[in-house]
């Protein structure tokens, strides 16, 4: 096989290999997986696109004809990179905080949106870009036409030039513009050309360590030859024998240094790709680094090319020292090494550039006419044909002007393109003072100093325009010759250039701002505004542009009553992917000032906004927003009596509408300590870790105890603490604002909110918004927990008088019942004082009208009589007993009593009632019993109402027994019966009172139901027990206790 | 400004100064006979240091 199809098939198969790294970087990143491209070497290697095939030949080539002069183009970035920490930092957080995503895009964030700054930018970068793409695609026709031995005519290199670009374009748009992508990110191009940086240095280092050794004889050796040999002598110092040429040096030092940040490719790899801002900081000695390494050979191998006399332009030897010492192996790996950095530039480049076209060129004036509504096809296919616009615009370039040009001459115009933008944007970085008007004519200047002094020049080298031009000015005024303007001569075409650009650009810029009266500065526009708009509506309009399956997709994860602030970011985040971030704001507010049915008119908002209205309307919406946020927040905290639920709810409003990932609110807990209630991105370390009380040394205990907000704008600014390396360990944070809750002026916690992406301008309008938020929180915790509170002492209120109520109603039926007994007693209790009244009253009644003359009988009837009365007595002694014990009010003298005796006393006395009925008495004491505690009285009563009982209820000729023994402090005493027995469930209801075991077929002859109740009544005073017992059928034994006196106690001290 | 960015904006100061003009035109001395060439070397090695220089910054402030 011949070197053709070997150099195509490397070629091929090398671009191939790259797409599928990055298909698969892609695809991982998709399934969530962390990217590779997370850490700074790869953020370095990818920043490695700057060395395009012009550092991989082109250096050499220099380095064989000037010395030692290329290396400016190399230290101009590693001085500038010194800077990572403070300068590209700012501007790589600038960006981000605008979604910027390209360099257009900056400078329209930095000076408002009439996007007259941005397309200028547009024009000058693909003007200054195109021809350097163009140079790209000659270098690796050049090495390919080297490398298969093509005869090297002009035409033949235009051959391989055009498929290069043919197949350039291809993967550009494999890579840029396969499908409209919804992110701003694109991982597997970043992944690709950081390989593509590590092919090409390990190519490089391969052929340096091949051609200083193995053709050469090895360092030393090759110095000292070369400092021998006056063909390579002045190689080795600066400007040989001509001088070293300062300014030159100088020239290529700054035109370098805004290059490495300002390039298309560039700026998209160091901002956009960017995935934190510690690999910034990182770059700036791993990027330097790269940049050695890339060198470190050039020198070496241009000595031994100039000293073999290498065949062919200086800018080949690379390939044309391995070719000539028949090592094809070599060669094949420096063409794959020039290779892989002319893909990955022309890539990069022109995916950027083709963005960039797009987004400020077509987009505004095509769509404008057309007024499309269905956008996805036409931006899908308008971005793929910028591409190969742009890669067959540098084509173009090399094909009929470039030829002469060599590469660094071509790379050089470039970067003196791209510095006509830097004033603009390092003066809107840093200056306050600038104004829109000023940077527009430094631009404007500077555009038309760098096309008339070097693009001209350039034209007529390759014969457009006369050469008298250059030698006698135009139409031959001396001071307008492009090389020598205003008659400054002496120094070469670059350094001349740059002084006038930059005395036009810079001085305009300044001269301008400082001019223009202060009204007529407008804000930027960073922020997009939020109007009220439904999610059905959102998707609706998203369709348009990214068709109707991306648009659903988009906006899947937002809810269907989401707030507009959400469905405005996914909506922006989609478009700006499309069409860049500042076309997506302006098409953005356009869809949500309008009504639907005026989607024509919105599209024309592309090219037409009036200034004053979109400024009066921006700062509206800008109210309207904030609002919002405040509406949305106050109507959770109303809506909410869950502390934890509408905290954490507001922090992710909070997150949702000005983009803070890490979040969280301190409340001050009973023990004084400030402890973390709620939390978004914050750890379970660092909440636990910081559970402290509010001190000085912390920034959020400052904001508790001063009542203050903390803002800090930038975290560099801040001196380190131990706190503060607490927080870093678990946030990246790169700018913070903290704001006590207060409430009725008295501190209750502190809401605080981390950015990590980068520094951050807080504005005084969003300070206080931010602080009214706080105190609302504040209101609305204290509101929750009063709430709480009361909640809970209500219903400790409410147990407790459900308990009183059941209690009342308990001693309510108590009550009825009682009533109800208390009547019923009344009424037992008038029958029984009836029954002997009216035998009184009608034996007296018979004694008086009747002369009675038996004297048996008129004895007989005042006995009755006697005996009725008696009764009557006792059943008013019960009674008054009763009501006496019930009061309270009884009294009577505790005595020694021998049980015995009291016992047979009261048999005695009640023997004429057994008699009746002829029942046995039998009476059962154990011997030697002792005294007992009691009053004798009382204790008669209490026995004569238990016998009077048990003679009631015994039947006929049966018998009643009277026990008594001692047991333990006690002497228990009982009258057991042969009668029927209590039929009660509760035996001892019948000590109630007014509870009385009724035998419905007996008269009631004895008592008023109380003797029982008395009796119990009167057992307890003398500290005794009275309880009966009935097994059914064997009658009823009535127990009671008596405490045993002892030989101490007096047996007289009252009850 | 933090400590950090001040001592990089001290290393820029001191790298500009060791690769522009002044410094640069002293140390632009012919090579000798042996094969000394001070020029590159100078550039290479001091472009190494700073190099280092940053690191260490770094280093230090992720400490």
């Amino acid at each position: 096989m011949n070197a053709v199809v070997w150099a195509v098939i490397l070629g091929l198969g090398y671009v191939f290999g790259l797409f599928t790294l990055a298909y698969f970087a892609d695809e991982d990143e998709k399934r969530g997986l962390r990217s590779p491209m997370d850490n700074h070497w790869a953020y370095s290697l990818s920043l490695g696109v700057y060395c395009s095939s012009w550092a991989f030949y082109g250096s050499v080539g220099r380095a064989a004809t000037s010395g030692p002069e290329f290396l400016a183009t190399y230290i101009g970035p590693t001085l500038v990179f010194l800077l990572a920490p403070t300068l590209i930092s700012r501007l790589v957080s600038f960006s981000r905080a605008g979604g910027v995503t390209n360099v257009p895009d900056l400078i329209e964030a930095l000076y408002g949106r009439r996007r007259i700054l941005g397309t200028l930018a547009a024009i000058l970068l693909v003007l200054g870009v195109t021809p350097y793409i163009g140079m790209q695609l000659k270098a690796v026709a050049h090495s390919f036409n080297y490398l298969t031995g093509q005869p090297s005519g002009p035409e033949s290199h235009i051959d391989a030039a055009f498929w290069t670009a043919v197949s350039f374009a291809f993967f550009g748009v494999l890579f840029g513009a396969r499908k409209l992508a919804a992110a701003e990110r694109h991982t597997g191009l970043v992944t690709a050309v950081a390989f593509g940086s590590a092919i090409k240095l390990a190519s490089f280092l391969a052929l340096g360590v091949y051609i200083t050794w193995g053709v050469g004889d090895g360092l030393t050796k090759l110095m000292a030859e070369a400092a021998n040999d006056p063909r390579t002598r002045e190689l080795l110092t600066l400007g040989g024998t001509d001088g070293f040429a300062t300014s030159h040096w100088l020239t290529m030092c700054v035109l370098s240094s805004t290059a490495v940040l300002f390039l298309p490719r560039q700026f998209h790899l160091l901002a956009v790709e960017n995935i934190r801002p510690r690999h910034i900081r990182r770059a700036s000695w791993s990027f330097p680094l790269y940049l050695l390494a890339m060198n470190i050979f050039v020198i070496p191998v241009a000595l031994v090319g100039v000293l073999h006399n290498t065949a062919g332009s200086a800018d080949f030897f690379l390939i044309n020292i391995p070719i000539e010492n028949g090592n094809l192996h070599m060669a094949f790996i420096a063409f794959i090494g020039g290779f892989s950095a002319a893909t990955s530039m022309v890539v990069v480049s022109s995916v950027a550039l083709a963005t960039v076209i797009l987004n400020y060129l077509i987009t505004p004036t095509v769509f404008r006419r057309w007024g499309e509504l269905k956008m996805e096809g036409p931006l899908l296919w308008g971005k793929r044909c910028a591409i190969f616009g742009v890669v067959f615009l540098g084509y173009g370039f090399y094909r009929w002007i470039g030829e002469p040009h060599t590469l660094v001459n071509t790379g050089l115009m470039s970067f003196g393109a791209v510095f006509q933008l830097a004033p603009a944007i390092f003066l809107g970085l840093m200056w306050p003072g600038i104004k829109r008007e000023g940077a527009l004519v430094g631009l404007a200047s500077g555009l038309a100093i760098w096309a008339y002094t070097i693009m001209l020049p350039g034209f007529v080298r390759a014969d457009i325009f006369s050469s008298t031009l250059l030698t006698h000015g135009p139409f031959a005024i001396a001071w307008l010759k492009p090389e020598a303007l205003f008659g400054l001569t002496g120094m070469d075409q670059w350094s001349h250039a740059l002084v006038w650009s930059l005395l036009f650009n810079l001085g305009g810029a300044v001269v301008v701002s400082l001019i223009v009266s202060e009204e007529q500065n407008e804000a930027p526009l960073l922020s997009p505004a939020v109007g009220w708009v439904g999610k059905e509506e959102t998707q609706e309009f998203l369709a348009r542009f990214v068709g109707k399956e991306k648009a659903a997709e988009a906006l899947a994860e937002v809810g269907s009553e989401a707030p507009p602030g959400v469905l405005v970011k996914a909506a922006e985040s989609v478009l700006a992917g499309v069409v860049g971030t500042v076309s997506a704001r302006m098409v953005l507010q356009g869809f949500l000032a309008l009504p639907k049915s005026k989607a024509v008119e919105i599209i024309d908002v592309f090219g037409s906004v009036s200034s004053t209205l979109a400024q009066s309307r921006e700062e509206l919406e800008r109210r309207l927003r904030e609002l919002s946020v405040l509406y949305e927040s106050s109507r959770m905290l109303s809506n909410s009596r869950d502390v934890a639920g509408f905290l954490s709810r507001i922090l992710q409003l909070i997150k949702d509408e000005f983009g803070f990932d890490h979040l969280g609110v301190r409340l001050l807990d009973p023990r004084g300590k400030l402890v973390i209630r709620s939390r978004i991105g914050l750890d379970d370390d660092y909440a636990e870790a910081t559970v402290m009380l509010p001190s000085r040394d912390t920034m959020f205990g400052r904001a508790f105890l001063d009542g203050a907000p903390v803002v800090v704008g930038d975290v560099a600014d801040v001196p380190s603490s131990s706190h503060f390396e607490l927080l870093k360990k678990s946030v990246d944070v790169t700018a913070l604002i903290h704001a006590p809750m207060i409430h009725e002026r008295k501190p209750i916690g502190v809401l605080m909110a981390y950015s990590t992406r980068g520094a951050i301008h807080f504005t005084d309008e969003f300070v206080s918004l931010f602080c009214a938020l706080a105190n609302q929180m504040a209101m609305a915790v204290v509101n929750a927990e009063l709430y709480l509170e009361v909640h809970a002492y209500s219903q400790a209120m409410e147990e407790k008088v459900k308990q009183r109520t059941v209690q009342l109603q308990a001693a309510n039926e108590r009550l009825t019942e009682i009533d109800r007994l208390k009547t019923e007693f009344l009424s037992n209790v008038s029958h029984e004082l009836r029954t002997p009244l009216t035998a009184i009253q009608s034996f007296s009644e018979i004694l008086l009208k009747y002369p009675v003359a038996d004297g048996a009988k008129r004895k007989n009837f005042a006995n009755i009589i006697n005996q009725e009365a008696l009764r009557l007595t006792r059943m008013i002694n019960d009674l008054l007993d009763l009501s006496k014990i019930e009061a309270g009010r009884m009294e009577m003298d505790i005595e020694h009593v021998d049980l015995a005796r009291a016992v047979e006393k009261a048999v005695t006395a009640a023997t004429p009632l057994f008699e009746e009925k002829e029942v046995v008495v039998e009476v059962k004491l154990e011997t030697g019993l002792q005294q007992v505690r009691a009053n004798e009285d009382r204790l008669q009563q209490i026995l004569m109402n238990l016998l009077g009982n048990a003679a009631k209820f015994s039947p006929r000729q049966s018998s009643v027994t009277v026990r008594a023994r001692k047991r333990g402090a006690f002497v228990v005493a009982s009258v057991t019966d042969q009668g029927p027995g209590i039929q009660r469930d509760k035996p001892r209801e019948i000590f109630e009172r007014y509870k009385q075991q009724r035998d419905p077929g007996e008269k009631h002859a004895f008592g008023t139901g109380l003797g029982l109740a008395i009796s119990r009544d009167l057992v307890e005073m003398f500290g005794g027990y009275i309880w009966v017992e009935s097994p059914p059928g064997l009658g009823a034994t009535f127990y009671f206790t008596l405490p045993i006196a002892n030989a101490n106690d007096g047996g007289d001290d009252p009850a | 400004m933090g400590t950090v960015p001040r001592r990089s904006v001290a290393l820029f100061v001191v790298a500009l100064l060791a690769f522009t003009p002044p410094v640069l035109t002293l140390m632009n001395i012919e090579p000798s006979e042996g094969g000394f060439a001070p020029l590159p070397v100078y550039i290479f090695t001091a472009w190494g240091v700073v190099i280092f220089l940053a690191w260490y910054l770094d280093r230090r402030k992720r400490r």
